[in-house]
């Protein structure tokens, strides 16, 4: 192991360990006891709310913004696919060489979303009056992961630079809004819980009362 | 709130339009108000609907009840809402002066 | 506005004593990507950044970053963490209550899932908490509390419209032995009112009379206490919204009634049927639901029959946002339409997409706002004036004022009706 490797590790530790306590301490907490009687049925709605409620058909910040929606999916599937290559290359799990370009070739491209992204937001009005420098950063760090990723598949360099890049990403997760990453998964619980008693998740047939 | 202009006349009114001091009320006012919501030239059957609101609520200080009211000047409930077609809250309540009652109107 | 440490600290105490998983989850959530503009009414007419949903989720999540995280305390701006100071106040109070109809739609549509208008009403708590509702808000909140309605109405007035109403309907053809039965114990059907309907606009009074009579139903209506409408549920003061709720769940304890019908009302039903019994911390003996789904059992069991021919002017619905969107009564309005309307046609959006008629969230009561509540309607006028529609039907008396006014302002030219009064019209009797 080398001395990236323990540093990776280390920053990685305290990154999950703070992301779990934040996730763990806010499910402990208590939540009122709501005593009314449900129209809907709570657990379908929350398959619903992880699934067809989050397709872009259903959801206006998809389907009146296409471009940066698309922008943001791809994104985003960046940053998973550059953690899937950290793991491979911080545990020395070797893959086909072969795999190595284009999967460098397919992160620069989704780096350039995140990019177009950031400028989207460095430019637009109404983007600046709803960021904050966090904000900035939280892309930055992002998009750059992404970036010190694809040179490192595709120059077939050392790892230094990744894992240490790796490492700021993972220390800032906790205290940015990164945990947005945390929070994700119960935002949506949270929403399927009120729209499932309520019986607007899932939506019922049509007219077939 | 704000201030409306009816034939050069201003008048202070809050956010709905019904006339910020009810005191400057008088009939002059009443039709001013009238034929700017589109009531239009007041009759006798409207002025029966005003005089008796305007006098509850100086006893009162609320606005009666569209019963009373229709009972008052005499007409059927439908015919309030033929009178007045904002309806006796934002019509026949604001033509006469008084201040916004609370709740959904 | 100059607000004492003293009563700010009474804002943030209560965010901390509001602090559930819920609340924090969804504090933690936004990640200001802007693109909720285009789903809100205010946005999408005025293109303020002040009306986009996330800033308005910036607003309280700000006050809580800077009081309850770490890097909030160490390096405020740095994450946008705010000071709950008079010019955050200021700001809040104008967007607040000011701009937002807490109709949900942004929140259906997040990119992410966070419950916008939850985070509104929490912030509305904060500024309940330190005094501050609108004065035209706060004075229909009195009301209720004072006088047991939110109109100030006598009871002797109340019950002489009633009997007014009652001697009127045996002057119709079919109904000579209606009645409008008061407080009478043990029956199945305890029903409620808007206030506005004795006081100004009785006829959907007179219309459920005529369908419980139909229906063969056996109801009352207490004249001690029957106001559906709950305006602390829109200033934010839990406390008085839990004291409202209590006055109508011990009336219906003591008529001993089966069911609670909640009369047309969005904003009403949403508190008595789904808030309240967390606001007093218990559940319902008696069961409890909105006069429309009532009405969709009363045609599905047969017990009233309706004739769609007798509504034959083209005819479209508004869904109120907190029945829709946050109440889940969906399917029920398009299902009483579709027996008692012979031209029924859909607005675009519609149901849990529906844009709000720009009088909610308190907009109505809220004079103070009168302005913006009328602009921001030209969204719904558009969607109304598009179906060709003669008539708007929409089961929730604060929409049909608003949708009065919006008819007159953008003389639209149509006949704004209560469900009931449509049933009603449509009723065939045996
Ligand atoms: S709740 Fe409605 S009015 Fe408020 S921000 Fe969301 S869409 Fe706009
Ligand atoms: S869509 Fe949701 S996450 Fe994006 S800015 Fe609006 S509230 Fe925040």
């Amino acid at each position: 192991m080398t001395v990236w490797n323990a540093v990776l590790l280390t920053a990685f530790l305290i990154s999950a360990v703070s992301s779990l306590t934040l996730f763990l301490k806010t499910v402990a907490m208590r939540d009122d006891y709501d005593p009314s009687e449900p129209k809907g049925s709570i657990p379908p709605a929350v398959l619903y709310a992880y699934t067809g409620a989050m397709s872009p058909l259903k959801k206006e910040t998809a389907n009146r913004h296409w471009p940066t929606y698309t922008a943001g999916m791809l994104y985003h599937a960046g940053i998973f696919f550059s953690f899937f290559w950290l793991l491979i290359l911080a545990t020395g799990i070797g893959l086909p060489a072969v795999l190595n370009r284009p999967s460098g070739v397919l992160l620069a491209s989704t780096a350039l979303c995140g990019l177009a992204i950031l400028l989207k937001r460095a430019v637009s009005r109404k983007m600046r009056a709803l960021s904050h420098p966090d904000d900035y950063l939280s892309n930055i760090l992002s998009t750059g992961f992404q970036v010190v990723t694809a040179v490192t598949l595709l120059s077939g360099s050392g790892t230094a630079v990744l894992f240490f890049y790796a490492s700021l990403l993972f220390l800032y997760i906790p205290v940015s809004k990164l945990r947005h990453a945390v929070f994700f998964p119960l935002t949506r619980f949270y929403l399927a819980l009120h729209y499932g008693r309520r019986g607007v998740w899932p939506p019922p047939e049509r007219s077939g009362l | 709130m704000g201030t409306i202009i009816i034939d050069e006349r201003e008048f202070e009114v809050d956010g709905d339009g019904f006339l910020q001091d009810p005191h400057i009320w008088d009939k002059e006012v009443a039709q001013l108000l009238a034929s700017h919501d589109g009531t239009g030239e007041l009759n006798d059957v409207h002025w029966k609907v005003i005089n008796f609101i305007r006098e509850y609520w100086l006893e009162n200080d609320m606005a009666p009840m569209v019963r009373a009211l229709c009972q008052a000047a005499g007409i059927r409930l439908r015919e309030v809402y033929e009178l007045f077609p904002m309806g006796p809250a934002k019509g026949a309540c604001k033509i006469a002066g008084l201040p916004k009652p609370d709740g959904c109107v | 506005m100059t607000i004492s440490d003293e009563r700010k600290r009474q804002g943030l105490d209560l965010l901390s004593e509001k602090m559930t998983g819920k609340l924090r989850t969804h504090l933690n959530s936004c990640v200001h990507c802007g693109l909720c503009g285009e789903s809100c009414h205010y946005y999408l007419t005025y293109g303020e950044d002040k009306y986009l949903p996330g800033h308005k989720v910036d607003l309280i999540a700000g006050i809580y970053r800077r009081y309850h995280t770490l890097m909030g305390r160490v390096a405020p701006s740095w994450i946008g963490a705010h000071d709950l100071d008079d010019e955050r106040i200021d700001e809040m109070i104008d967007v607040i209550y000011g701009g937002c109809a807490m109709c949900g739609r942004c929140t259906l549509h997040c990119s992410v899932g966070v419950d916008i208008s939850f985070l509104v009403r929490t912030a509305r708590s904060m500024l309940a908490a330190m005094d501050l509702v609108p004065a035209s808000l706060q004075s229909t909140v009195d009301a209720a509390v004072t006088t047991g309605n939110n109109m100030g109405i006598p009871q002797k007035d109340l019950v002489d419209t009633l009997l007014w109403l009652e001697e009127d309907l045996h002057m119709e053809p079919g109904f000579e032995h209606a009645e409008i039965p008061l407080n009478r114990k043990g029956v199945n059907v305890l029903y409620t009112l808007n206030p506005r309907e004795p006081k100004f606009f009785p006829m959907s009074i007179s219309a459920m009379a005529m369908v419980f009579h139909a229906a063969d139903e056996s109801w009352t209506l207490s004249t001690d206490y029957y106001d559906v409408t709950n305006y602390a549920y829109y200033s934010g003061d839990d406390g008085i919204a839990a004291e409202l709720v209590q006055r109508l769940f011990n009336e219906a304890g003591k008529l001993e009634a089966k069911t609670l019908v909640l009369a047309e009302c969005g904003h009403g039903p949403r508190a008595i049927r789904w808030e309240g019994p967390r606001w007093i911390q218990t559940p319902y003996p008696f069961r409890a639901l909105t006069v429309v789904e009532l009405m969709a059992e009363y045609i599905r069991q047969g017990r009233i029959t309706l004739d769609p021919a007798k509504n034959r002017e083209t005819m479209t619905l508004h869904d109120p946002c907190n029945l829709a969107r946050d109440g889940g009564v969906i399917e029920e309005p398009r299902f009483i339409l579709k027996h008692a309307a012979a031209n029924f046609i859909e607005m675009t959006p519609n149901r849990e997409n529906n844009y709000c008629c720009g009088g909610g969230g308190g907009q109505l009561a809220m004079g103070e706002f009168a302005e913006r509540r009328l602009r921001v309607a030209e969204l719904k006028a558009d969607q109304i004036r598009r179906t060709g529609a003669k008539i708007v039907v929409t089961p929730c008396h604060n929409c049909i004022d608003q949708l009065m006014e919006v008819n007159k302002e953008y003389q639209l030219g149509v006949k704004i009706k209560t469900m009931a009064e449509v049933v009603a019209d449509a009723l065939v009797l045996r």
